[in-house]
C-alpha cells in the first residue's frame, strides 16, 4: 500500500510515465463503468420491451450499477496490481544492475562505504544531495537512472496490457443472470478486512522492528548489564579502536528516574482522580456535574508539550523556589516538577474511568446499605469501592501506563542526565527522555546508540502492553459483571 | 429483648452519631476539594501561558524616515532588483539615520549598540520592498523594523523595568566631558529599587539594581548613591547643555542587575530615548502568524509549522478515515465471532494505549530506514499519526455503528437488500454522525502529538513554507517544543503565544466536533 503510493523517491522522480500510466489506467476504468453501465441499462429496457403482456418482464439479477463497478474493479486491480509490484521491487533491481556494472575497485569497497557509494549515486540520479561527487559515481548514476527509466516504462506497459485484458474480458460478462453484485461485494469485503488487518499490521510492524534492532543491540551489548549496569553514557568512542567504543548502557539510572516520576504522578492523580469521581458521582447536583466533567476532561485533550511549556516555565522554577525557601538544594528542572505535571496530566484518566466504574455499581447496593442505616460516606467507602475496586485499580493502572510512556513532560522538564538518585528534587531522566535523545539529531542508522533506544522502547512497550492487558481485561470483566 | 437492650443500644448508636456525621463532612469536602483541586490546576496552566503569551501580542518597532540614497543602495546604477539585493547597503542606510540622531556614538562606542538594535534579518524586508520597486530609490520612505529582541522585551516590562520616576536637580555640576555629579532638590523622591540603605553611600555595579537618568535627549547612568548626591557617567549626550539649577530629569529604574541580564543599560539607555521620541513604537504583532521560523525571536513566526501541520493532518485523515470506518464495518457487521476476530479486538483495544513515542520508533524503523522515505516530511508524520488515530477511530466508529438499532438492518433485509447494501446504504449513513465526531476528535489529538514526530525528524530548523508532502516541514508541537528550549527571554513569550495559537486551533475543531455531534446525531 505504501510502496504502491508512489513514497519512494526513485519512483517520485520518474513520475511522469507512472502517471500517465495511472491516468490511463484510470480513465480506461471509468469509461468502460459508464460503457457497462449504458449496455446493462439497455439490457434491463430491451428486456421489458421484450417481455410477453401481462407477464412480469426478466430483469438482470443484479443493478446495472453493480454490472459498472465490476467492469471498473476489473481493469484497476490488475492494472494497480502491476504498479504497485513494479514499485516495490524496483530499489531491488536497481541495485542489483548497480552492483553488477561496478568497477572492481569499487565492488571490493568494505560493505559500508559501498552502501554509501550506492546512495550517493542514488542520489545523483533521481534529485538529492549527495555526499559526494565523482566520474565513477556519475556512471553509475547515468546506468541507474536509465535503467530506472527503463524499468518504469516496461511496467507502465505491463500494467497497461492487464487492465486492457480485464478490460476486455469483463465486457462480454455482461448478462442477464451474471451475479455481477456479489461479486462486487466480496471486493468489498475483502477490502474490509485488509482495513481491519491492518491495525493487526501495525502491531506486527512495532513487534518486529523492536525485537529486531533490540537483538541486534543485544549482539554487541550484554542484556544483563543494560538490564542493571547502573552507567548511563551512551557516547560513543571518537575512535573506532578504543576500548569500550559502545558507550555505556546501563539502564537501571532511566528505570528508577521513570518510575519516581510515575510515582509522584500517581501520589498526586489518584487521591485527585478519585476524589472528584467520588464527588461528582455521588454528591454533586447535575448542574455541577454537567459543568465540572466536561472540564476535568478538557485536561486530557491539552498537547502534552503545553504540559512540558507549563512544568518547565511555572511548576520547575516554583518547586526550586519553595525547595530554597526550606533550606533545600533544587535543581531548575527536577523530577518533582515534572511528575507533579504529570500528575495533573493524568488525573482524567482515573476520573472518567472511576466514575464510569461508580456509576456501574448497582442502585440496590446503595439502597441496601441507607436501609441498615449507613451515612452516604460509609456507604461509599465500604460499599461502593470495595465492589468497584477492579475497575478502579484497572483505571490506576492505565493511568500508571500512561504516566510510564508520557515523553514530553519528562523531555522538557526532568533533565537529561542519568542520576541514580532517590531524591525527587534532583534531576532525574527517563526511558523515553532517553529515546528521544538518542534519536534525535543526526546520526547513522547502524550504530548502538540507535539499537539501545530500541531496546528502552522495548522494554517500554512490554511494560505499558502488561499493564494494559491486565487493566483492559480487569475493567471489561467487571463491567460485565454488573451489566 | 429488654428495653434495657434497646436503650443501651439507642445510646451507643447516639453517642457515635455526630462522631459518624462529621467523618461524613470531612468525607464529603475531601472530596469537594479534590475537585476544586484539579479545576484550580486546570486554570492555573491556561491563565499562565495566557498572560506569559500578552507581550507577543504586541512589538516595538524601530520607525525611520529614510532618505534612499542612490550611491548606497544600487552602487552600479542599474536598478536591477538582483544588483539591489546582493550590492545594496541597507544596514548602512539605517545607521546612517540612526547617527543623524547620535552623532557622537561613532566617537563614545554607542555605535556598536546602535547596530545592534536591528538585526541584519529584521533589514530583510526593507531590502526585498526596495529590490521590488527599484523606483523607490532616491525617494524618502518611511520604514519600520523589528526591534532587537531583548529591547522590545524590556520596554514591554521585561528585567524589571519600574515605572520611571521624575525629580529636579538642586544644582549639577559638569565633572568632565563624560560625568556629572548631582544633588536632589529637598523633598524630591528617587525611584530606584536599590535604595534600601539611602545614609550609605551605594556604589552602583553590575550587582545591583541600575539607575539611569534622561535630561534634554541624553542619557545619564548613575555610579554612586550618597545622601541624596548622584554621581553619574554620561551614555548619550545631551542636545542642549544642562542647567546648574533646578535641572529635571527622568529615572528609569531597571530591577535586574546588569551582570544578569542579556541586555545592557546602553542599550536600554538608546531603546529609552528613541521610545520617548517616538522614533520606536508599540503595535499588534503578526509576525508569529505571517513569518516562518526565524533564528530571531522578533522575526520569528508559525507559518510554516501551521502549514506543516495542515499536510500532516491531511495525510493522517485520508488514511485513518476510509481504513477506520471500514475495518468498523467490518468488525461490527460482517465479522465472524471466533478467535482471530476476538484476538483483532483485543488487539486494537491495546493499540489505543501504546505509548505514542513507540510509534515514533515504527515509524523510525520502518519507514524511514526500510522503506527509505524522506525525512522530516509530513508525508511520513502524517502516516505515522494515522496509524496512531486508527484504533481510536475504529473504536469510536464501532461505538456509532452499534447505536444504530437493528430494526434498521432489519427492515433493509426484510425488503431485499443484501447485507452489503443494508450496511451500506442505511447503517453507515445513520452512523456518519458518529463516526465523524470520533474522527474529528482524533484528529485533534493527533494535532497536538509531538513524541512520534521527534523521532522521524520533524524536528529541524524550518525557514521556508513547506510546498509539498515530501519537503522537510515541521508542526506547531513540535515547533513549540524547540521554541521553548532557546535561550532568549523573548522566546517565552512567542512559545506561549505559539501554545495558544495551538489550543485555539484544537478548540476549533472541538467545536466542530460539538457542532456536528449537535446538528446530525440522532438518538433512538
Amino acid at each position: 500500500m505504501l510502496q504502491g503510493s508512489g513514497v519512494d523517491l526513485p519512483v517520485f522522480s520518474q513520475l511522469p510515465v507512472s502517471m500517465i500510466a495511472f491516468l490511463l489506467l484510470m480513465g480506461m476504468a471509468l469509461f468502460g463503468y459508464f460503457e457497462t453501465l449504458k449496455a446493462s441499462n439497455t439490457l434491463t429496457r430491451n428486456l421489458r420491451t421484450n417481455s410477453v403482456a401481462g407477464q412480469k418482464p426478466m430483469r438482470p439479477h443484479s443493478l446495472p450499477l453493480y454490472h459498472g463497478w465490476f467492469r471498473l474493479l476489473c481493469t484497476l486491480i490488475p492494472g494497480f496490481g502491476v504498479l504497485v509490484l513494479g514499485a516495490s521491487i524496483k530499489p531491488l533491481l536497481l541495485e542489483r544492475t548497480a552492483l553488477s556494472n561496478l568497477p572492481a575497485e569499487i565492488s571490493s569497497l568494505p560493505q559500508d562505504q559501498l552502501d554509501l557509494f550506492l546512495l550517493d549515486a542514488q542520489k545523483i540520479a533521481f534529485g538529492g544531495i549527495p555526499s559526494s561527487d565523482t566520474p565513477q559515481l556519475q556512471e553509475i548514476a547515468n546506468i541507474m537512472a536509465s535503467t530506472s527509466g527503463m524499468l518504469n516504462l516496461v511496467v507502465a506497459v505491463l500494467a497497461i496490457a492487464l487492465a486492457a485484458v480485464g478490460f476486455y474480458w469483463s465486457k462480454g460478462k455482461l448478462s442477464v443472470d451474471f451475479r455481477a453484485r456479489n461479486k462486487v461485494e466480496t471486493a468489498i469485503l475483502v477490502l474490509m478486512v485488509a482495513a481491519a488487518a491492518l491495525a493487526v499490521l501495525t502491531t506486527f510492524g512495532i513487534v518486529f522492528s523492536l525485537v529486531f534492532e533490540t537483538a541486534k543491540f543485544f549482539k554487541v551489548y550484554s542484556i544483563l548489564d543494560f538490564l542493571f549496569g547502573t552507567l548511563w553514557s551512551p557516547q560513543i568512542a571518537i575512535r573506532a579502536d578504543q576500548v569500550g567504543q559502545t558507550g555505556s548502557f546501563g539502564a537501571v539510572a532511566l528505570f528508577l528516574g521513570t518510575f519516581i516520576i510515575m510515582l509522584i504522578a500517581i501520589i498526586v492523580a489518584v487521591p485527585i482522580g478519585l476524589g472528584s469521581a467520588i464527588y461528582l458521582s455521588e454528591y454533586a447536583t447535575d448542574k455541577v456535574r454537567t459543568w465540572v466533567k466536561p472540564g476535568l476532561e478538557l485536561l486530557a485533550g491539552i498537547p502534552t508539550v503545553v504540559y512540558g511549556f507549563f512544568a518547565l516555565l511555572t511548576v520547575a522554577p516554583m518547586v526550586r523556589d519553595i525547595g530554597e525557601k526550606l533550606g533545600l538544594t533544587t535543581s531548575s528542572q527536577s523530577a518533582l516538577a515534572a511528575g507533579l505535571v504529570m500528575g495533573i496530566m493524568i488525573i482524567p484518566f482515573v476520573s472518567s474511568l472511576s466514575d464510569d466504574v461508580i456509576n456501574a455499581v448497582p442502585q440496590t447496593l446503595r439502597d441496601g446499605s441507607y436501609a441498615l442505616g449507613a451515612t452516604k460516606s460509609e456507604t461509599i467507602s465500604r460499599v461502593i469501592l470495595p465492589a468497584a475496586l477492579p475497575g478502579i485499580v484497572g483505571s490506576i493502572l492505565l493511568a500508571i501506563s500512561r504516566a510510564l510512556g508520557e515523553t514530553m513532560i519528562v523531555a522538557m522538564a526532568a533533565g537529561q542526565n542519568a542520576n541514580l538518585s532517590l531524591n525527587p528534587l534532583d534531576m532525574m531522566t527517563t526511558v523515553t527522555v532517553q529515546i528521544v535523545t538518542l534519536l534525535t539529531g543526526d546520526q547513522e542508522y547502524d550504530s548502538p546508540k540507535t539499537h539501545a533506544a530500541f531496546a528502552l522502547g522495548f522494554v517500554l512497550f512490554t511494560i505499558t502492553l502488561i499493564l494494559n492487558v491486565i487493566a483492559l481485561r480487569v475493567v471489561q470483566k467487571y463491567r460485565e459483571k454488573y451489566d | 429483648m429488654t428495653d434495657k437492650n434497646r436503650q443501651r443500644n439507642q445510646a451507643i448508636v447516639q453517642s457515635r452519631l455526630e462522631a459518624r456525621n462529621k467523618s461524613e463532612t470531612r468525607f464529603r469536602l475531601f472530596g469537594l476539594a479534590m475537585v476544586g483541586v484539579a479545576i484550580i490546576a486546570c486554570f492555573m496552566l491556561i491563565l499562565s501561558i495566557f498572560f506569559q503569551s500578552l507581550p507577543a501580542l504586541s512589538e516595538n518597532r524601530l520607525v525611520l524616515n529614510l532618505p534612499l540614497d542612490a550611491q548606497k543602495l544600487d552602487p552600479k546604477g542599474t536598478r536591477n532588483p538582483q544588483d539591489i539585493r546582493s550590492q545594496g547597503d541597507f544596514a548602512g542606510v539605517v545607521m546612517d539615520n540612526l547617527l543623524l540622531r547620535f552623532p557622537n556614538a561613532e566617537a563614545d562606542g554607542g555605535y556598536d549598540v546602535l547596530s545592534e538594535l536591528v538585526s541584519t534579518i529584521a533589514i530583510t524586508p526593507m531590502a526585498k520592498q526596495i529590490a521590488d520597486n527599484p523606483n523607490l530609490i532616491g525617494t524618502t520612505t518611511p520604514f519600520s523594523f523589528a526591534l532587537n529582541s531583548d529591547l522590545d522585551v524590556y520596554l514591554k516590562g521585561g528585567f524589571g523595568r519600574a515605572r520611571e520616576g521624575q525629580f529636579r536637580a538642586a544644582n549639577l555640576n559638569v565633572i568632565s566631558p563624560s560625568e556629572i555629579e548631582l544633588q536632589l532638590s529637598e523633598n524630591q523622591k528617587l525611584v530606584y529599587d536599590g535604595l534600601s540603605q539611602a545614609s550609605q553611600p551605594l556604589r552602583l555595579d553590575g550587582q545591583v539594581p541600575s539607575l539611569l537618568l534622561f535630561a534634554n535627549g541624553g542619557a545619564f547612568k548613575v555610579t554612586q548613591i550618597a545622601n541624596g548626591r548622584l554621581s553619574a557617567t554620561q551614555i548619550i549626550p545631551p542636545k542642549t547643555a544642562l542647567a546648574a539649577t533646578n535641572q529635571a530629569f527622568k529615572s528609569a529604574s531597571i530591577k535586574m542587575p546588569e551582570d544578569g541580564r542579556a541586555i545592557g543599560d546602553n542599550m536600554i539607555a538608546y531603546g529609552e530615548i528613541l521610545q520617548a521620541e517616538g522614533m520606536v513604537k508599540a503595535r499588534p504583532n503578526f509576525t508569529l502568524l505571517a513569518n516562518a521560523d526565524s533564528n530571531d525571536p522578533e522575526m520569528a513566526g508559525l507559518l510554516s509549522a501551521m502549514v506543516g501541520s495542515f499536510l500532516t493532518l491531511c495525510v493522517t485523515f485520508v488514511i485513518t478515515v476510509p481504513i477506520g470506518v471500514m475495518a468498523a464495518v467490518y468488525l461490527e457487521e460482517f465479522a465472524p465471532k471466533n478467535f482471530w476476530t476476538d484476538m483483532v479486538e483485543v488487539n486494537i483495544n491495546n493499540l489505543a494505549a501504546v505509548p505514542s513515542i513507540v510509534f515514533g520508533l515504527l515509524g523510525f524503523s520502518v519507514f524511514l530506514h526500510f522503506f527509505q522515505m524522506p525525512r522530516s516530511a509530513p508525508l511520513v508524520g502524517g502516516i505515522v499519526l494515522a496509524l496512531m488515530a486508527l484504533p481510536v477511530v475504529i473504536i469510536a466508529s464501532r461505538a456509532a455503528i452499534k447505536a444504530v438499532p437493528p430494526s434498521i438492518r432489519e427492515a433493509a433485509l426484510g425488503v431485499g437488500a443484501s447485507k452489503v447494501q443494508s450496511v451500506f446504504h442505511h447503517v453507515l449513513p445513520l452512523a456518519t454522525p458518529g463516526i465523524m465526531t470520533g474522527s474529528i476528535l482524533a484528529m485533534a489529538h493527533a494535532l497536538g502529538e509531538t513524541a512520534p514526530l521527534l523521532m522521524i525528524g520533524m524536528v529541524a530548523f524550518i525557514a521556508d513554507v513547506p510546498q509539498s508532502l515530501v519537503d522537510s516541514s515541521t508542526v506547531l508541537p513540535v515547533e513549540i517544543f524547540m521554541w521553548a528550549g532557546r535561550p532568549e527571554r523573548a522566546w517565552e513569550a512567542k512559545t506561549s503565544a505559539a501554545i495558544i495559537v495551538l489550543l485555539l486551533f484544537m478548540i476549533f475543531i472541538n467545536i466542530i466536533a460539538i457542532v456536528v455531534r449537535r446538528r446530525f446525531e440522532r438518538r433512538w
